[in-house]
Formats: C-alpha cells, sequence, structure tokens
C-alpha cells in the first residue's frame, strides 16, 4: 500500500466514525461488494471519500443512505462498476506507458553500468567516448521521462508513489550499482 | 415520471449541462436537475454517471470547503466536456425532429383515415 493510499484510508476511517449506525452499515457494504469485484484499494477509498462525503452531507439534511443512494445497495454498486470499466482498458495502457516511461531511466542506469562492468571484467582498456556512451543513454533517458512527467505525467497516471515500498529499495540498488560500475570504470581507466 | 431506460441516455447530457452553467456538487446538480422536471434524482442516480465523465475528461472536480461541514467535491466542465454537450445536443435535437416527425406522420395518416372513412359513410348513406 502506497503512502497516499495508507493517508487517504486513515482519513476516510475518521469521517466514517461521524457516520450514524445505519449509515455506516450501507457504506460498509458497498465497501465490501466492490472489493468483492477486484476494484483496486486506491480506487475504493476514492469513493468511500466520496460516499462519506454523501451520506455525511444527507445526515445533515437528516435523510438516510436509502434516500439518497437507492434501496439497493447493489444496484448502485453494479452502476459504479459500469462506469469504472468504461475506459479502464485505455487507462490501463496509459498507466503502464507512464510507469515504462518513469523506470526507464533505471534500466537505462542498469544497462550503463553492466556494460562499464563488462568493460572492467574484460579488462578493457577505457575509451572516454565509451565511458561517455554509457552515461549518454542513461541521461537521455532521464531527460525523456523528466520532459513527459512535468508535460503530460496526469495524462499518463505518472506517480511519485510508483518508487514507494520494496520499489523504493530496487531503485536505490539500481542507482547505486549504476554510480559503482561507472566510477569503477573511471578509475580503472585512468 | 419519466422511466429509468428512457433516462439513461439523455441524463449524462443533462448532467453536463448542469454542469457546464456552473460549477456545483453532486447535491445541488440534483436538486436543479428536479428542479426541471426530472423526479426522483438522487445524488446515488447521479453519482455513476460523474464519477465516469470525471474518468472520461469530459469534467474535473477540486474540494471546497462547505458552510455545513465536510469538504464538497465541485465540479467543473473541460474542453472535451463542452464538446461532447455539443455533440449530444446535436444529437438530441435530431432525434426529437425524428421522433416529432414519426408522431406528426401518425396524427396525420390518422386524420386522413378518419377523412377517408367519413366520406365513404356519407357516400354510402346517398
Amino acid at each position: 500500500m502506497t503512502q497516499d493510499e495508507k493517508e487517504l484510508k486513515k482519513r476516510n476511517n475518521r469521517r466514517d466514525a461521524k457516520l450514524c449506525r445505519e449509515n455506516k452499515e450501507y457504506m460498509t457494504k458497498i465497501i465490501c461488494y466492490l472489493r468483492d469485484e477486484d476494484v483496486p484499494d486506491m480506487q475504493v477509498e476514492d469513493i468511500r471519500q466520496d460516499i462519506t462525503d454523501m451520506l455525511l452531507d444527507a445526515q445533515e439534511r437528516g435523510e438516510k443512505a436509502e434516500t439518497v443512494l437507492g434501496e439497493d445497495y447493489r444496484t448502485f454498486c453494479g452502476e459504479i462498476l459500469e462506469s469504472l470499466k468504461d475506459r479502464e482498458a485505455k487507462d490501463q495502457d496509459r498507466k503502464k506507458f507512464g510507469i515504462f516511461l518513469m523506470w526507464f531511466p533505471f534500466v537505462g542506469m542498469f544497462c550503463s553500468g553492466a556494460a562499464a562492468g563488462m568493460k572492467i571484467l574484460q579488462h578493457t582498456p577505457w575509451s572516454p567516448a565509451e565511458f561517455l556512451y554509457t552515461l549518454l543513454y542513461f541521461a537521455v533517458w532521464m531527460f525523456i521521462s523528466a520532459a513527459v512527467y512535468v508535460t503530460a505525467g496526469k495524462k499518463f497516471y505518472m506517480k511519485k508513489s510508483y518508487f514507494e515500498g520494496k520499489r523504493k529499495t530496487i531503485a536505490v540498488l539500481l542507482a547505486l550499482f549504476f554510480a559503482a560500475a561507472e566510477a569503477v570504470f573511471w578509475l580503472t581507466g585512468i | 415520471m419519466i422511466p429509468s431506460q428512457m433516462l439513461k441516455g439523455i441524463l449524462e447530457g443533462c448532467v453536463l449541462k448542469v454542469i457546464c452553467d456552473s460549477e456545483t456538487y453532486g447535491y445541488e446538480i440534483s436538486q436543479k436537475l428536479r428542479e426541471h422536471g426530472f423526479e426522483e434524482i438522487s445524488e446515488g442516480t447521479i453519482y455513476p454517471l460523474l464519477l465516469r465523465m470525471e474518468k472520461n475528461g469530459l469534467i474535473e472536480a477540486t474540494y471546497k470547503a462547505s458552510a455545513l461541514g465536510p469538504k464538497r467535491k465541485y465540479f467543473h466542465i473541460t474542453g472535451e466536456g463542452k464538446k461532447e454537450l455539443t455533440d449530444f445536443l446535436t444529437a438530441y435535437r435530431e432525434m426529437e425532429q425524428a421522433v416529432r416527425h414519426l408522431f406528426a406522420e401518425g396524427r396525420q395518416e390518422a386524420a386522413e383515415g378518419k377523412t377517408e372513412a367519413a366520406g365513404k359513410g356519407s357516400g354510402a348513406a346517398k
């Protein structure tokens, strides 16, 4: 679970506590239904936030969940699922492309590091052009990725959270591998 | 009361129109639709539509503080949404004209049928 998800979940739990028992029960049924249908956690939490707000507003007006969201929660959930499916495939493609772009500099780091490592192992004399080439490969992808992140990051769902948890460790290890290989390559060249 | 199946196709366009008029939130949209004669439209009916429209980039949401308790999610229309609204209106007018034409033709035929029958009736009386 990412940091954003954790924060949202905590906030939702705090807000949920303000719901009356009946509304809370109705809400729980909706959330269980959506989770059973394999809706991603973050999306469920987003929906939970919207519905909690709706129900808190309804409580202020003295209305029940059934009046606002309908007698049968399953019908309501079915309509939500229908809406989510609509552009799912297209969204997934964009998201995958976003993840690919964000991780590409790290693939560049790995390839550059590996190329430098091979040279070290083969005891091949270092050439400045080769050294620059290994750095350039990484730099070009870093630039492309950063440019897309700034200009169209939202469109491709590029999030910093892609580097949280275990992924952060992988990213740090790749960066260290790159830095170490390049440093040794440089030093052996000298 | 408008049957839900009939409503399904046009409600999205109507919600988009309400949002296009001014930045608004779920409950206010349902109230405005009710004022215009769309009975029994609750927030629960329009929430899935808002979700879909937001996902498709037709509307965007911002959270704003409300006087009564929780922050409200306000929606505003995007450029893509405006284009969708124009397309909806064109399609709706086309359909409205076709239905009107069909029913007018039906009425005309019925009227012609009556005149013919009346003519035959008077002929037989002679």
